[in-house]
């Protein structure tokens, strides 16, 4: 099997701006905390919240699991967009496309969490850096 | 989205005017709190009862709970016992919904 080539994490502009939350080493639960109380008044749907929030999880999951630490955590809060990423000292992912086939979900097979994220999301992108590895998570529009 | 003292976030209790297998289960479904759920269908068991889990109360669930659900039922398939959700929320619903896994669901 060939695997396709490591991708170069390209940060979107908002991740210039200084961010409203930042997480050093969070515990799933205390991720998925933190988020639900900043996005407390966003515009952003329920669901969109109860989205971002279970994707956020299964990446903080991951990258405790699987990455090297430090895992850190930081969101946007854009009234009706949201953005999140999440960052360890790791490579991420071996396969960059990991989570995006339908086979790769079968339960127990690994990257299902990966899989579950990008339903929830309007945007997942992931990537290497010179600190390591970088994934973004984005719900709502801007 | 609250937790104990001791930072417990998933509480399991079983219904007592039910099956001795029907457990409740209450807070949030995760890779660490699943191990919790599973020591306890792995009590109802040593005891040789069916299983079938009120998720009603369970307000995040995420892969790992699914996957410890899945385990169940693979489990109840080779073992010959009776398994499922008999109630679920919206949240767990949801996880169902997105993997195509909602024949989990007691009809």
């Amino acid at each position: 099997m060939t695997m396709a080539e490591a991708v170069t994490y390209e940060p979107s502009t908002v991740e210039q701006e200084e961010p409203d939350l930042v997480l050093t080493d969070p515990e799933p639960i205390g991720a998925r905390h933190a988020l639900r109380l900043l996005l407390e008044a966003s515009a952003l749907d329920r669901q969109q919240v109860d989205d971002l929030v279970g994707a956020v999880s299964e990446v903080v999951t991951n990258a405790r699991l699987y990455g090297r630490p430090p895992v850190r955590l930081a969101a946007w809060d854009r009234d009706r967009q949201a953005i999140v990423t999440v960052s360890d000292g790791g490579e991420g992912p071996a396969d960059p496309d990991a989570g995006v086939r339908p086979a790769k979900r079968e339960v127990g097979a690994g990257g299902l969490g990966l899989w579950m994220a990008r339903q929830m999301c309007e945007q997942v992108v992931m990537g290497r850096h010179a600190d390591g590895f970088t994934i973004r998570l984005v719900v709502g529009s801007a | 989205m609250d937790t104990d003292d001791d930072g417990t976030y998933l509480w399991v209790s079983v219904d007592e005017d039910a099956k001795p297998g029907r457990l409740i289960v209450r807070g949030e479904l995760d890779a660490a709190s699943a191990v919790e759920l599973a020591d306890r269908i792995e009590a109802a068991r040593a005891a040789g009862a069916d299983i079938a889990l009120d998720l009603a109360d369970v307000t995040f669930m995420d892969s790992s709970g699914l996957r410890s659900l899945i385990e169940v039922q693979r489990r109840s398939e080779s073992e010959g016992f009776e398994f499922c959700v008999a109630e679920a929320s919206e949240a767990v619903r949801r996880v169902f919904d997105l993997t195509g896994t909602s024949s989990l669901l007691a009809p």
